[in-house]
């Protein structure tokens, strides 16, 4: 058993860490999944009784400082920014079909595009990083 | 023969020190940080000179921990009545000047007395939140004096409106009364309110928070859903209080301030037919819709910052006081969520209960799907939505603007929900579901035996959709009053609503129903 303190989006969670197959050499990490907005408790385990849901539905990784997420799940339709461009606040980056709707996916603050995870066609989940920003 | 110049001079003088609160040094204090005294917060409020004072000269009467003559101006905290815009406001302020703003006995005591007044009286209340919490040295009397406010607030709740401004610190149990009552504001910076603070949290847990990420008037106005209105200081708090008040009656008995002229226009309004793009995908700001339907394009938005997927906003209609509830399909498509089912229900149980009429907008695809939603009960959430429409006596006009699908065109007070009046425009979609999903259960059969199925479902759906996602059917089903070109919206919901001003409707009796929860 170890712990470590874990950092994301300038908050600290203490996780234990256990490895259960150490001949293996798998380190299975058993940390909460910080949810991308501001948590009440960490995720706590699933009771026993009901599973958990599947990872499929879970969204990718936990957002960072830059990212932009999928606001809810959809197919992208459209990017509508390249990388290196430089944004403004309310800037439509993608747009997203979902729920018969096309739902406009803006920039939260001013910065540069470094990264677009998505193109037209993918389906994305609520939570999803859509595109970077620097 | 007059009254001794001895006592006037007496009484002016005890004034004087009361009124100071903590002191000119901490008063000046605060004004050195942007902050207004206790005093000045409800002169804020209220109209000039119409403050009368309850209470100024009560002590404390606490002989433990070294409080035995230990004066405590007002005990900390400053009650009375006010006017704003000509009709009474019961208020009480706590003076973090003196002890803390502690809540002590007597304190509480006053907090009670003048809610007792509003509640005889038929007037709001306006409580300014600014405390340390309870008076430790007073043990279970400051216990039970935070009982007695919680308890008034609930015998008050449906009576007179409740309106609590978070100024201050407002910690552990004291943020219940607020809680309790129908509106919070809280101001920028100054305000915080938590249960446990983030060194309770720590120390519980372990979990590394700040009182920005739990406490903040942003988490609460944005995340926790727990305030309705965010102020940037004193001043702006007051103001948002005037505004809010300007809509609501003064209690359950009387008609919101409606301002009925003996002529109201009519005219189409054209900028309304052009905000509907012709592609029923591209959303329509249903803000730039309110505006157009508003007197003067003016509304107050309720939690604007939480579930933004439905809007819920005060407004005057041909100057009758309306409560407008609107899915906003620029976000989440519109869809009806968790958050957004809770803001509405509460909205629309407010609007009930204080006489106000609702509108209601519609344009919703549906409730939103996910795990996260089922698993966290949306059916329980969205349940409440349908029995706070259900359960409302007040007029209730809906209009259909695009999309209506399944349980959420339910959930948006159609016809079968007590609609009174329910209009559609030529764009509306009213269906049980979107066309493919339709199409895919129809036509199952011939799907599968089809040559090209994926041409074949596009076939079908736009056939679905030519012949059943629009106004016509559920208009000739009389679900829907009437089609209305959207440029008619203004003036259609303005004879509604006036010809539904004395509308009556009587249930059968009972204590209370029983609101999913």
């Amino acid at each position: 058993m170890r712990k470590f303190r874990i950092t994301v989006e300038g908050t600290a969670y203490e996780v234990t860490v256990e490895e259960l197959d150490a001949p293996a050499g798998a380190s299975a990490v058993a940390a909460p999944r910080p949810p991308a907005a501001m948590p009440a408790a960490p995720t706590p385990a699933a009771p026993a009784a009901v599973s958990a849901p599947a990872p499929q539905n879970a969204p990718a990784a936990p957002a960072g400082p830059g990212d932009v997420v999928s606001p809810l799940a959809g197919t992208v339709q459209k990017v509508e920014v390249a990388v290196g461009a430089a944004v403004t606040e309310g800037q439509p980056l993608v747009t997203l079909e979902a729920m018969k709707m096309l739902t406009s996916v803006p920039a939260p603050r001013p910065g540069t595009v470094t990264e677009i995870r998505v193109q037209p066609g993918t389906a994305v989940q609520e939570g999803q990083v859509l595109v970077v920003l620097g | 023969m007059a009254i001794s110049k001895d006592l006037l001079d007496d009484l002016r003088r005890r004034r004087e020190t009361a009124m100071l609160g903590g002191g000119r040094d901490k008063i000046d204090d605060r004004h050195a940080r942007g902050l207004l005294s206790a005093r000045e917060r409800l002169e804020a409020l209220f109209a000039a000179d119409t403050f009368q004072e309850f209470g100024l000269h009560a002590r404390h009467q606490t002989r433990h921990f070294g409080m035995e003559g230990k004066d405590l101006p007002g005990d900390a905290v400053v009650t009375g009545i006010g006017f704003v815009d000509g009709r009474p406001v019961a208020a009480f302020s706590q003076d973090f000047t003196v002890a803390g703003g502690s809540l002590g006995r007597v304190h509480a005591g006053k907090i009670c007395d003048v809610m007792d007044y509003a509640m005889r009286g038929g007037m709001p209340i306006v409580g300014f939140n600014d405390s340390g919490g309870a008076r430790i040295q007073e043990g279970v009397d400051s216990l039970s004096g935070y009982g007695q406010v919680f308890y008034r607030n609930v015998l008050a709740s449906g009576v007179v409106p409740q309106v609590a401004v978070i100024s201050g610190s407002c910690a552990g149990g004291a943020a219940y009364s607020p809680a309790l009552m129908d509106f919070i504001i809280m101001t920028r910076g100054s305000g915080n309110m938590f249960i446990c603070g983030p060194e309770v949290i720590r120390a519980a847990t372990g979990q590394v928070t700040t009182m920005d990420e739990i406490g903040s008037a942003m988490a609460h106005a944005s995340v926790s859903g727990n305030i309705h209105f965010v102020a940037e200081d004193d001043m702006h708090a007051g103001a948002i209080v005037r505004d809010l008040l300007s809509y609501l009656p003064s209690n359950n008995m009387a008609d919101p301030p409606h301002d009925l002229s003996a002529h109201i226009t009519l005219a189409d309004d054209p900028g309304l037919d052009a905000l509907v793009p012709e592609d029923p995908r591209i959303p329509v700001d249903v803000k730039r819709v309110i505006e157009r339907i508003a007197d003067g394009g003016r509304y107050l938005e309720v939690q604007a910052l939480f579930a933004p997927n439905i809007v819920c906003c005060f407004t005057r209609i041909a100057g009758i006081v309306t409560g407008i509830v609107a899915n906003q399909p620029a976000v989440k498509a519109g869809t009806l969520d968790i958050d957004a089912s809770d803001k509405a229900a509460r909205f629309i149980r407010f609007c009930n209960v204080f006489n106000i009429p609702i509108v209601t907008l519609v344009d919703v695809p549906g409730f939103l799907p996910g795990v996260n939603q089922e698993r966290h009960g949306i059916i329980r959430h969205g349940a409440k939505m349908l029995f706070a429409y259900g359960a409302a006596t007040v007029p209730k006009i809906t209009v259909i603007l695009r999309k209506a699908y399944g349980g959420a065109y339910l959930a948006m007070c159609s016809r079968d929900m007590g609609a009174d009046l329910v209009y559609a425009w030529p764009s509306a979609e009213i269906a049980v579901m979107g066309a493919e999903g339709a199409v895919n259960i129809l036509y199952r059969r011939d799907l599968k035996d089809a040559e090209d199925p994926v041409a074949k479902r596009q076939e079908l759906a736009a056939e679905y959709r030519r012949e059943f996602a629009n106004p016509y059917v559920s208009a000739g089903k009389l679900f829907v009053h009437d089609v209305i070109e959207p440029s008619r919206t203004r003036a259609a919901i303005a004879l509604g609503l006036r010809s539904l001003l004395s509308k009556r409707e009587t249930r059968p009796a009972k204590k209370h129903g029983n609101i999913p929860l």
